[in-house]
């Protein structure tokens, strides 16, 4: 009686993917119909984000074949002086155009703002990645899990969120020193608290679904259910969270530079940037530090704007299934 | 001072003592939902006189919530539309902003909810909250209306009184919270009682004590009730009159004592066969009305009750039958009504079932489920 | 009960906490040492700092010894640059933070509350659709580039306001009422643009929260009873309304004072206040171990402590919470 019962839920559960899959059929059949929909949802703003991200990103990745002069390289001699903290499209003496104007000591600003976002983007993606995929773990399981192994996990994430997650980050760069590879370690550690907490929550969530249970009673190992029943729902949910998170450890990278805690210089950092363009604010040669806080807030806004309408095309698309 | 004005700004309150106290006239009510118009309220007319009661009966989606919500002006204004007439003491009151009503609520006109639940405020004391209005609408010192507060609640049947006043609603039961709403509600002695299903959220046990203490709180204050509610068995002893609505339309209305004698109107008669009933032998099956309210956004053409009605013919879908009155103050909204020649051809036709409506399993139809206008139509009340 | 249950937790996460703070900037120790000696030291020399620090005991005993001092004597070290006492420089720079929280806090809430009970009232309308886009924007914009660009603005552009705050002077103290208010009344003029930059974001988050859960309330069964009654809108709001719309506004109010107080580290070094957070981050410059460790632990302990008392001042904002946890 207890197998019939469990083979009606499973047969129930099985006709619930084959409409979900059939619905997905649908939309494939009609791919024209399908792509408009999902561009019209999403909306223009949405591909402007993403282009920009990836324009970044490319100008990134490629910096070193790319054209540009040397972003630590300063004039010598005597027009030193007149080369330094130029507005963008001044030329230097010799002639050649500084597109985005030089710092304080002369730099090429546009070549120090495309090493500095390397340097925020591979931090603000790794650190996040790695945060997914080590807060995600322990937010499995104790979601999964829940009693001792929930409590541990929980408490000792609580004792990370008591300490402000700048302080945190700092005192870490203090103790381990300078570079691309600690200040990612920083923001990591202070990721994964809130990383494990949501994914704990959805993971609460989606393991009193009937699909969950099913596979459970029909004797799956933890193993399986995690990965095969969990993890995907659980990734999806928290997909559109993962671009707000990058926004606040790029942000949090530029806390750590302005404060020096990043990179060694004279490596560029946008944080960096705009910290030593703080006199020439002050002078009122906004500019100088304008360049760099105008690629850090278009990237962060980016980004902010990319979970957010994911959030929303993912809620709609539950809603409607 | 409020209370000066709210009887000052109506000349009718003396002028107009002989007339009833309400008179509805075509009201309609809609909504502008993202699907379309919503008709709740189709053209209903109703008249109260003084210290009666009028039960309307219907199930979910009936409109008899909104209707409700409608006289007292209630509905959030930004995406309602009201048209026809009420009348309230001889004044024309549908025009009636926020402002203009408020002197109205709570001193002339007060509301029981469904749910004691929700609708008391969870971390206001009791005593505030019947307090309030006391302040408000007679200008009671504080100390006055603590006094009032008290000898409300222990007209309504709290034991300890005084003490309730200090609590907070979570802490106490259902019908003692019930109470509670309804001491609120007579607090300044309103002329029209509007009551909102008060009974359907709370035990069997309770409602026949919430509806007696209703009734006799009536007649002490000769007050006016309107009493909506689904189950005819509410209404049945307690009213003057009914109106029974169908998809936000009135489709039968009569004295209380002739409907039941002579019902004419076939949903009528299948909501008559939904009740238990005392001496029938156990285990009859109950009768449910099949299929579902009519949508209100793209209502049928014919009668709205057709689709589901056993009588149905093909002017039932064709043409929709006017209000028509049988015997005086009886009104029905039915082509064949029940015990006409007509209608007992049919039944005739249909091989003599006795029942008035297909039989089928009993659906959620008549549960307590609350209107079903689009949710999204109870969004911003932008003018609270 | 409540309470009691609740001290509990605060004192072992307090425990906990502090022996975090004691393990992580024994981490740093050893510079002290490097800081002591400079470049011109003996092995000697060094092993002779390191057993007077202490450096050679094991963990535990350290952490006991450090814990005792703190909590009998007070006594949280010298700095290990110029010998200054930790707690004395903190005495000084604890009060210019706090003041910067409580004032960009206050800010955050007053200007908060508005926006989104103003939202909340018409929404969809002009002043909500225009709020939620400041918001948005407001959120996704670091606290320091706010700083830059209000810096451009009121204190370049037009120089009303100073570059830096650098002479904000906390007294408690003063002989007279006047001297007390007009030393008020300076720091508040001095640590306005700094307090904007911390508040801007939370303010834009407390106006969304507020304005949410608000019209959520506004369907209320009681708001509709209490319009039925005949109350004024006013009323509504502030007496019906308001309070059940707060309880998530109160929470997310205390746990954003921890990103306030982190915020400070960088607003209080772009404006040179004379705070914790310079402290902090002078601290690490210099890599003086000492200070960091006293400044992180009363920074970690104000903010567990803090969200000690927003759990208080929830029982406190819902009955129904109190009564429940008082029963059980």
């Amino acid at each position: 009686m207890g197998v019939n019962n469990l083979a009606a839920e499973v047969g129930v559960i099985e006709q619930e993917h084959a409409s979900i899959i059939g619905s997905e059929l649908k939309a494939q059949g009609d791919p024209e119909a399908a792509a408009a929909l999902a561009k019209r949802k999403l909306g223009l703003p949405f591909w402007i984000a993403i282009g920009f991200i990836g324009l970044i990103a490319f100008l990134a990745i490629f910096a070193d074949w790319l054209p540009l002069a040397d972003p630590n390289e300063q004039p010598r001699g005597a027009n030193a002086r007149l080369e330094q903290s130029l507005p963008p499209f001044s030329y230097r003496v010799d002639g050649s155009m500084a597109v985005l104007g030089t710092d304080s000591l002369g730099r090429d600003q546009l070549a120090r703002v495309i090493f500095g976002s390397r340097v925020a983007l591979v931090v603000g993606f790794a650190s996040i990645t790695i945060g997914v995929l080590i807060g995600g773990s322990l937010g499995l399981i104790s979601g999964y899990f829940r009693r001792g192994v929930d409590t541990a996990t929980m408490a000792s994430m609580d004792v990370l969120l008591a300490f402000p997650a700048l302080l945190l980050a700092l005192v870490i760069v203090a103790i381990r020193g300078k570079g691309v590879v600690n200040s990612t370690i920083a923001l990591t550690v202070v990721a994964i608290p809130t990383i494990a907490r949501l994914v704990r929550a959805n993971t609460l969530t989606f393991s009193q679904r009937e699909f969950v249970l099913a596979a459970r009673t029909l004797g799956a190992s933890h193993l399986r259910v995690i990965t095969k029943e969990l993890l995907p729902n659980v990734f999806l949910a928290i997909l559109p969270f993962i671009p707000l998170a990058i926004a606040v450890a790029i942000a949090a990278e530029g806390a750590l530079a302005y404060l020096g805690q990043s990179v060694e210089p004279p490596q560029a950092s946008l944080g960096g940037m705009i910290s030593q363009g703080q006199p020439q604010l002050e002078q009122g040669k906004w500019w100088v530090p304008g360049v760099p806080i105008f690629v850090l807030v278009l990237l962060l806004i980016s980004l902010n704007l990319l979970g957010d309408r994911l959030r929303e095309y993912f809620s709609i698309k539950e809603s409607s299934l | 001072m409020r209370r000066g004005a709210a009887t000052k700004t109506l000349p009718s309150a003396e002028g107009n003592q002989g007339g009833p106290l309400l008179e509805v006239a075509d009201l309609r009510t809609q909504f502008r939902t993202p699907r379309g118009l919503v008709r709740a309220v189709d053209g209903v007319s109703l008249t109260l006189e003084r210290g009666r009661t009028i039960g309307i009966v219907g199930e979910s989606g009936s409109g008899k919530t909104v209707l409700s919500r409608s006289i007292m002006g209630l509905l959030p204004r930004s995406n309602t539309i009201r048209t026809g007439s009420i009348r309230y003491e001889g004044r024309e009151i549908i025009d009636f902003g926020p402002d203009e009503m408020r002197p109205l609520w709570g001193a002339e006109m007060a509301m029981v909810f469904q749910d004691p639940m929700t609708s008391l405020n969870p971390v206001v004391r009791i005593g505030r909250q019947i307090t309030e209005s006391l302040r408000l609408h007679l200008n009671m010192s504080k100390s006055q209306a603590e006094e009032t507060g008290i000898a409300l609640l222990s007209s309504v049947g709290i034991p300890e009184p005084a003490q309730r006043m200090r609590e907070y609603p979570h802490q106490l039961s259902g019908g003692m919270r019930q109470r509670i709403t309804i001491a609120i509600a007579l607090a300044c002695g309103p002329r029209l009682l509007m009551a909102d299903e008060p009974t359907t959220a709370l035990d069997v046990t309770v409602q026949a004590q919430i509806l007696d203490l209703l009734n006799e709180q009536q007649a002490e204050r000769h007050m006016a009730m309107v009493l909506v509610t689904h189950d005819l068995g509410v209404v049945a002893g307690r009213t003057d009159e009914i109106a029974v609505m169908y998809g936000g339309k009135v489709v039968e209305q009569a004295p209380t004592a002739d409907l039941f004698a002579n019902v004419r109107m076939p949903y009528t008669e299948a909501l008559l066969g939904s009740i238990p009933k005392i001496d029938q032998p156990s285990h009859t099956r109950l009768l449910a009305i099949g299929g579902r309210p009519p949508d209100l956004v793209n209502p049928p053409t014919g009668c709205n009750f057709a689709p589901r009605c056993s009588y149905a013919q093909d002017r039932c879908y064709a043409e929709e039958p006017p209000l028509v009155e049988d015997t005086p103050g009886h009104l029905y909204r039915c082509w064949f009504p029940v015990g006409s020649e007509e209608n007992l051809e049919i039944r005739s036709r249909l091989g003599s079932a006795p029942s008035p409506s297909t039989l089928e399993q009993p659906e959620g139809v008549l549960d307590d489920a609350e209107v079903t206008v689009d949710p999204s139509a109870w969004h911003e009340t932008g003018d609270v | 009960m409540f309470v009691a249950k609740k001290v509990l937790q605060l004192v072992f996460v307090l425990l906990v906490v502090s022996f975090l703070t004691f393990l992580m900037l024994d981490q740093l120790e050893g510079d002290v040492v490097d800081v002591r000696c400079g470049l011109g030291c003996s092995n000697e020399q060094r092993e002779a700092l390191r057993s007077e620090f202490g450096l050679d005991d094991p963990i535990p005993v350290q952490y006991g010894r450090w814990l005792k001092e703190l909590v009998v004597d007070r006594n949280l070290g010298v700095s290990g640059l110029n010998g200054v006492p930790v707690s004395e420089s903190l005495a000084d720079k604890l009060p210019v933070t706090l003041f910067l929280v409580v004032y960009s806090q206050a800010i955050a809430l007053t200007v908060g509350l508005l926006l989104g009970m103003s939202s909340a009232r018409k929404p969809g309308g002009l002043i909500d659709r225009a709020s939620s886009a400041i918001a948005g924007m407001a959120i996704s914009v670091p606290n320091y580039v706010v700083a830059f660009v209000l810096i451009l603005l009121f204190a370049v552009t037009v120089p009303i306001f100073s570059v830096t705050a650098q002479d904000v002077n906390i007294e408690w103290l003063m002989p007279d009422v006047p001297a007390q208010l007009s030393n008020l009344g300076n720091n508040l003029y001095l640590l306005l643009l700094p307090a904007i930059c911390l508040a801007l974001a939370e303010l834009a988050i407390y106006a969304r929260l507020l304005r949410n859960d608000m019209v959520a309330t506004l369907q209320e069964d009681y708001v509709t009873m209490a319009r039925a009654k005949g109350l004024p809108p006013k009323q509504i709001m502030r007496r019906h309304a308001f309070r059940p719309s707060t309880f998530s506004l109160a929470t997310v109010a205390g746990i954003n004072m921890g990103r306030l107080i982190g915020g400070t580290i960088i607003i209080e070094a772009i404006f040179a206040i004379n705070g914790m957070g310079l402290y902090v981050v002078q601290s690490i410059n210099q890599r003086d171990a000492i200070p960091l460790q006293g400044a992180v632990l009363v920074i970690a302990t104000a903010y567990v402590l803090i969200n000690f008392l927003v759990d208080l001042l929830y029982a406190f904002l819902d009955p129904r919470i109190r009564h429940a946890r008082a029963a059980a």
